[in-house]
């Protein structure tokens, strides 16, 4: 990369963690290291929850995902918006209203500690994992891209990101995910304007041709519980997901928690409301336009370097013979699509025939790549998440690939400082304060809870590390939490309703995990997705048939 | 508990025109999609 880059990325790193350290002049109080003294406004925690959800899987493998599969992905999120009006009027004031610092504390208030210390532990050992495995994802790609040791990509990202969490509190966090929300929002729009400027056809005409291959098509009505993107999955199972994440999940809940007032956090979820589809449009397009700019600009036939290094060393001559094949089915390729351009939208027909018959020639010939890879790696050769950083490090102009290369630790580093901060709140409310130390004074919590992000960030770092080493650990860390979402929905569904008892949230969280596991198990094909909407009903009926059934306490 | 018809703060417009307009602006970027997908989808 560009020396230039170097200096964007590095002084970007250096900005963050100068202006945490500014930060952490308000946090000398548990009060302003958790909640910024509830002094934020509601526009500042409005980008604080986008950033947080907006990870660096998102900037490399959604945009790779737009560039393989198309805008289909965005079907996702259409439960996002109902599910953050819900919010507006039943989580978010309970929550702020109650003056805690964690979504669980109000579980005990509500429940029992039982309820709360289970609920937290699953939360600690869900994010504690998975705190890693966003950590894994963005090193992994960057050690291939750039040649490093995985420890030292874990540590680019995640040394920074401990050291102004640590230090700043939640207070650094949020005004970070500010600047990280803008860079990163800045860094698409002007890779979508390169795109179409560097594009040999018109906008219409790229479309058209995208368009052919499917990867315009955004609805898929069928009603199936196995395919993880269509309308009604995204609907029911999304709405389900996204109660359980931005109403039960701490790292999102202590974004609203530090606005200033229930109405202020109301209007930071509303944002989400109004602009997550387009911005999740907005990433998919950049790899539909990148899918597109491939059609006049020869793409390397394996995208992840490691792997292409590995199969020309074992198997050289055999991989050249691809290459050659290759580049003559991108010949034709690039012809047909030319024709699908210069034929214009009414003549296009036979055009677009030819054009997708090359296409399918060149992904046979992708196929047998992988293939190849698969066999002399011995592991999994999907390269999707190395779309987006090959085209990035070759076909963008000095500069905006370093604001590009910014813009994914930016999104990597939101997500983890979120991670980190409600890990280390809930460690130290949920159960040091709850349960070993109860009376010391306020400074001494402070001290606590900067170790405790301490270690969570090193807890992170070592999983990450060892992730990145095993690509199922990856897959499964992120199924991880997936399992007790819907119950610990549930639960909160429970804590609303009069009747429920904390005997009932108990029994109910353990039947609600109980039977998202069975139909994991027993039914793998089924999507993850539905998992949300099993746990979640499975521990409301359940919790409310045990509160029936259990003496009201005197 | 706070019920769907409660003003999200004194002087603010109520939920339900909250959630109105929500769903108007979700409407629209999903018609914009259907509009793209009905002109170019494959």
């Amino acid at each position: 990369m560009h020396p230039i880059n170097w200096i964007i990325v590095v002084a970007y790193i250096a900005y963050v963690v100068f202006d945490g350290l500014r930060r952490s002049k308000g946090t000398d109080t548990v009060d302003g290291y958790f909640l910024a003294n509830k002094s934020l406004p509601w526009w500042a925690v409005g980008l604080s929850v986008m950033a947080t959800q907006l990870s660096a899987v998102t900037m490399i493998g959604t945009t790779g995902q737009g560039a393989t599969d198309g805008l289909r992905f965005v079907q996702f999120y259409f439960g996002l918006p109902l599910a953050m009006v819900v919010l507006g009027v039943t989580l978010v004031p309970f929550l702020h209203g109650a003056k805690v610092y964690t979504a669980y504390e109000y579980l005990e208030r509500r429940f029992d500690p039982q309820t709360r210390s289970l609920t937290s532990l699953l939360f600690l050992l869900s994010r504690g994992m998975s705190c890693g495995g966003i950590m894994a994802a963005p090193a992994v790609v960057f050690s291939a891209v750039f040649g490093w040791d995985v420890t030292w990509a874990v540590a680019l990202i995640g040394i920074p990101t401990v050291l102004y969490t640590m230090i700043g509190g939640v207070q650094a966090v949020a005004w970070a995910d500010v600047k990280q929300m803008a860079l990163i929002v800045l860094a698409l729009l002007a890779t979508v304007i390169v795109l179409l400027v560097r594009m040999p056809v018109g906008a219409d005409d790229a479309l058209r041709i995208a368009g052919s291959t499917g990867r315009l098509d955004v609805f898929d009505f069928s009603f199936t519980l196995t395919n993880d993107y269509t309308f009604w999955s995204g609907i029911i199972g999304g709405t389900f997901l996204m109660l359980s994440y931005f109403g039960t999940d701490q790292s999102q809940v202590q974004r609203y928690l530090t606005a200033r007032s229930v109405d202020e956090a109301r209007s930071s979820l509303l944002m989400s409301a109004y602009w997550k589809i387009p911005l999740q449009a907005l990433v998919l397009l950049v790899g539909v336009l990148v899918f597109v700019y491939y059609q006049f600009q020869t793409p390397p036939l394996l995208y992840n370097p490691a792997h292409e290094a590995q199969v020309r060393a074992a198997r050289g001559p055999e991989y050249e013979e691809l290459e050659r094949r290759y580049a003559a089915a991108f010949e034709s390729r690039e012809i047909a699509a030319r024709t699908v351009a210069d034929a214009g939208a009414a003549a296009a027909g036979p055009a677009l025939t030819t054009f997708l018959a090359r296409e399918a020639e060149v992904g046979t010939i992708r196929d047998d790549a992988l293939a190849m890879a698969a066999e002399v790696t011995g592991g999994n050769s999907r390269d999707v998440n190395y779309i987006i950083p090959r085209f990035v490090l070759s076909e963008l102009p000095i500069g905006l690939t370093g604001l590009f290369i910014a813009g994914v630790l930016a999104a990597a580093m939101s997500s983890i400082a979120a991670e980190l901060n409600s890990l280390s709140s809930v460690t130290v409310i949920d159960f040091y304060r709850r349960w070993i130390r109860d009376d010391a004074p306020d400074a001494h919590f402070l001290r606590v809870s900067k170790w405790a992000t301490a270690f969570w960030g090193l807890f992170a770092c070592a999983v990450a590390t060892y992730a990145a080493t095993l690509d199922s650990l990856i897959v499964a860390v992120n199924r991880f939490g997936s399992f007790f979402y819907g119950s610990i929905l549930g639960v909160f569904l429970l804590a609303m309703a009069r009747r429920a008892r904390g005997s009932g949230a108990f029994a109910g969280l353990i039947a609600g995990m109980t039977a998202v596991g069975f139909v994991a198990y027993a039914y793998p094909s089924v999507s993850w997705l539905w998992h949300n909407v099993i746990g979640a009903v499975t521990v409301f009926v359940v919790g409310m048939a045990v509160s029936a059934m259990t003496p009201e306490r005197a | 508990m706070p019920t769907p018809e409660t003003s999200l703060e004194s002087g603010r417009p109520p939920f339900r025109t909250v959630l109105i307009r929500v769903l108007a602006v979700q409407a629209v970027a999903l018609v914009l999609l259907w509009l793209l997908q009905a002109r170019y989808g494959g």
